[in-house]
């Protein structure tokens, strides 16, 4: 079961998902840029983010669970939000992706995919 | 039946019936036995006078011995057996150097061997031992006086013991010691006995008076005082009390004096003399009104010694205090003075000049001072005595005297007082100049402002809940708690309109009001899009940290891509009709879940394309706008 709750600390409102479908990602933030000097030394240049990572989520949601996260996207789109995850693993960050769209794949049926970006607690 | 009886002949004055008299020299026997069955009373009287005298004889003891026997016997049963004895003996003896002494042997003894019958015996005895104005002799009367009363194993009987004992001696002569030694014995005890008590109750009266001239009366009382029970499972209480008390009725003074006189004389040679005196005096008055109580003790206590080669210490203590007033001055001068040698034009000559400042400071001390003058006064004195065959005593005193002054001043603060005098000296043809240099005054001053600090911290607290159940996966259930925090974002709605399917797609205009265009399509096809497009802003800071960050009134762009296929020509070219019609205009769109929606077309150049031959028409536009 996956877990969305808004806005955070304050948690005011949960919303309870199905898992996410597979191919979820999850990735670092971090960046390096590498220099390498003219007389070969490869200089590296590293950006932390805090240990913030990138995750992505795809819901295959009913129709009325659709709308429900549409409404919890309206709401707390700018908000700090706290995820659980399908792992139960604890996330606090925010929504990065935008637009949200939520595709009607079936009869019933939405699909939609959730960029998140926040710290593992 | 009477007889006289004397030692040289016996008398019968009268025969009696049944009775039978045996006279001897020694002694006088009668019997009497009475014997009957009737309650009759057996009276036996016997009056004995024996008098031995001897006169003019020297150094010749005139004794006189009397023993009697005297026995009442009853048997007979409801009668009562008395036995009374009268006895005087006297022994006088007038003449010098000699000794009068009298002794009477006494045994009463009445035995009850009956039931339920008391056997007492009483015994009253007068002694009286008289030497009037005799030298150097001395009167001696004893009393030995053993009464006894038993009671074999009887059962819820009582053992009494009375004895009433009184001795009195008096004596009228000069330079001769009266004295009186009372020994009183008395005992109660119950052995094996249950649930009884021994009981003894001793009240001693014990006076000595001595009235005559260098004379000292002595009265010593030793009260002892036990009581012993040996049976198990009691106590054994000893308590002496001696009570004093005087009670008066109705409003009267109440008093209750006690005085004693502890003297302790020692007219011995090389010994102390003490004297130690405890009393306790406890005066109570109870339930009387308006009457004084008063507890007086008067205690002396005296020590006397008139022996010599004794020490006597006594310690003097005096304080003297002296009270000193004078005024005190204390001056302080201090010049500050030149000599200059100047040249004098009257004379021609150089002479000295004094020139400078001159500071003094002068203090009065005012008010009396205080002194304290402590003398301590001790003398001892040794008296000197000529012991003769033992020596000479030395005699000595010794005064020692330690005068001490002390002087306590409290001096106030200071005060002084400073004179400047300045004087300049003029010199003829010169000018004095005397410049006094400027004085700077700095004040600093540290000002201390109060400042305020005010730490405001908000504290917000939200309530949040989780209610499972089946289908909480797949229906509009949000669960939406409380909060305090009024930045908090508003959170979706509880509920939401129920989605029901309405057969068809409508595009209508005017977006509000009433509907003046209206175009009918079917549902869109599959893979339609509903786009939220939020306005926000995010940064990420120095750090990674990233900042997410929209105003409420920012816009919130909803986008509805859809695409319709199927349709016929006629239908294609009515919606192309319908958007060109009204090109940037709001109207309203119903969708195929009957929500009404408020907005625009935004891509009107989308093309209609068809797929086949017959109703194969697909379009597609965008449509901004709001759910309404």
């Amino acid at each position: 079961m996956f877990q969305l709750a808004a806005p955070h600390p304050g948690i005011q409102t949960i919303s309870l998902l199905p898992n996410p479908q597979f191919s979820d990602g999850e990735a670092l933030t971090a960046t390096v840029t590498p220099k390498r000097a003219t007389d070969g030394t490869l200089y590296t240049y590293v950006k932390t983010k805090g240990g913030r990572r990138k995750l992505n989520w795809s819901f295959r949601l009913s129709r009325a669970k659709a709308l429900e996260l549409r409404a919890f996207l309206l709401s707390y789109f700018a908000s700090k939000i706290q995820v659980t995850d399908h792992n139960g693993r604890v996330w606090v960050g925010n929504f990065t992706g935008n637009p949200f769209e939520l595709e009607s794949s079936a009869p019933g049926l939405d699909n939609i995919t959730i960029e998140f970006e926040g710290v593992e607690t | 039946m009477g007889i006289r009886a004397t030692q040289e002949y016996v008398a019968i004055l009268r025969e009696g019936d049944g009775g039978a008299v045996r006279v001897t020299q020694h002694y006088l026997q009668v019997l009497a036995t009475i014997s009957t069955d009737v309650p009759v009373d057996a009276t036996s009287t016997l009056v004995v006078t024996q008098l031995a005298e001897r006169t003019g004889s020297v150094n010749v003891d005139a004794e006189s011995v009397l023993v009697p026997a005297h026995t009442a016997t009853c048997n007979i049963k409801m009668g009562v057996a008395e036995s009374t004895l009268a006895l005087t003996d006297e022994a006088e003896d007038e003449g010098s150097i000699s000794f009068a002494e009298s002794t009477i042997v006494l045994t009463s003894e009445a035995v009850g061997t009956g039931f339920r019958q008391t056997a007492s015996s009483e015994l009253t005895m007068t002694v009286t031992a008289t030497a009037p104005f005799q030298l150097r002799k001395s009167a001696q009367s004893t009393i030995v006086l053993t009464q006894t009363a038993v009671g074999h194993a009887p059962f819820y009987e009582t053992a009494e013991s009375t004895l009433e004992l009184a001795q009195a001696l008096v004596v009228n002569v000069v330079e001769t010691d009266a004295e009186s030694a009372l020994v009183l014995s008395d005992a109660a005890r119950v052995i094996d006995e249950y649930e009884l008590s021994a009981t003894v109750t001793l009240s001693l009266t014990d006076e000595a008076v001595g009235m005559n001239l260098h004379s000292y009366a002595t009265s010593a009382l030793e009260l002892v005082h036990e009581a012993d029970s040996h049976v198990k499972v009691r106590s054994a209480t000893s308590t002496i009390t001696l009570t004093d008390t005087a009670v008066v009725e109705h409003a009267r003074l109440l008093s209750s004096e006690i005085e004693l006189t502890d003297l302790a004389e020692q007219g011995i040679l090389y010994l102390s003399a003490e004297s130690v005196l405890v009393l306790d005096q406890i005066a109570r008055d109870v339930d009387i009104h308006v009457v004084g109580e008063t507890s007086t003790i008067e205690l002396t206590d005296e020590v006397t010694c008139n022996i010599k080669m004794l020490s006597v210490e006594d310690t003097i203590e005096l304080t003297d205090s002296n009270n000193v007033i004078r005024p005190w001055r204390v001056s302080a001068e201090n010049e500050l003075t030149t000599i200059e040698e100047i040249f004098d034009i009257d004379t021609f000559t150089m002479i000295e000049v004094i020139t400078g400042l001159q500071d003094s400071a002068s203090y009065v001390l005012d008010g009396p001072r205080e002194v304290e003058h402590i003398i301590s006064f001790s003398q001892v004195a040794t008296a000197q005595v000529d012991l003769g065959a033992f020596g000479t005593e030395t005699a000595e005193s010794t005064l020692s005297l330690t005068q001490e002054a002390r002087l306590s001043k409290q001096v106030p603060a200071e005060t002084t007082v400073i004179h400047l005098i300045q004087t300049a000296t003029a010199q003829v043809g010169y000018s004095a100049v005397s410049e006094l240099d400027t004085l700077d005054v700095e004040a600093e001053v540290i000002v201390v402002r109060t400042l305020t600090a005010e730490n405001e911290i908000e504290i917000t607290h939200a309530v949040s809940y989780i209610f499972e159940q089946s289908d909480t996966l797949c229906t509009y259930s949000p669960f939406i708690g409380t909060t305090s925090d009024p930045n908090a974002p508003t959170p979706p709605p509880a509920t939401y309109p129920a989605v029901h399917g309405t057969p068809g797609f409508r595009l209508q205009y005017p977006g509000s009001g009433g509907v003046t265009d209206e175009l009918l399509l079917r549902a869109p096809n599959l893979g339609n899009r509903d786009r939220l497009s939020m306005v926000r802003i995010n940064r990420e800071t120095r750090g990674g940290t990233l900042i997410v960050f929209a105003d409420p009134i920012w816009p919130k762009v909803e986008n509805l891509l859809l695409s319709f296929s199927g349709l016929s020509a006629d239908e294609s070219q009515d919606l192309m009709t319908f958007m060109e019609t009204h090109l940037g205009e709001e109207i309203r769109l119903i969708d195929w879940e009957d929500r009404l929606w408020r907005g625009v077309i935004v891509n009107p150049q989308e093309p209609v394309v068809q797929d086949g031959p017959g109703c194969r028409y697909t379009a597609s536009f965008e449509f901004e706008g709001e759910k309404v």
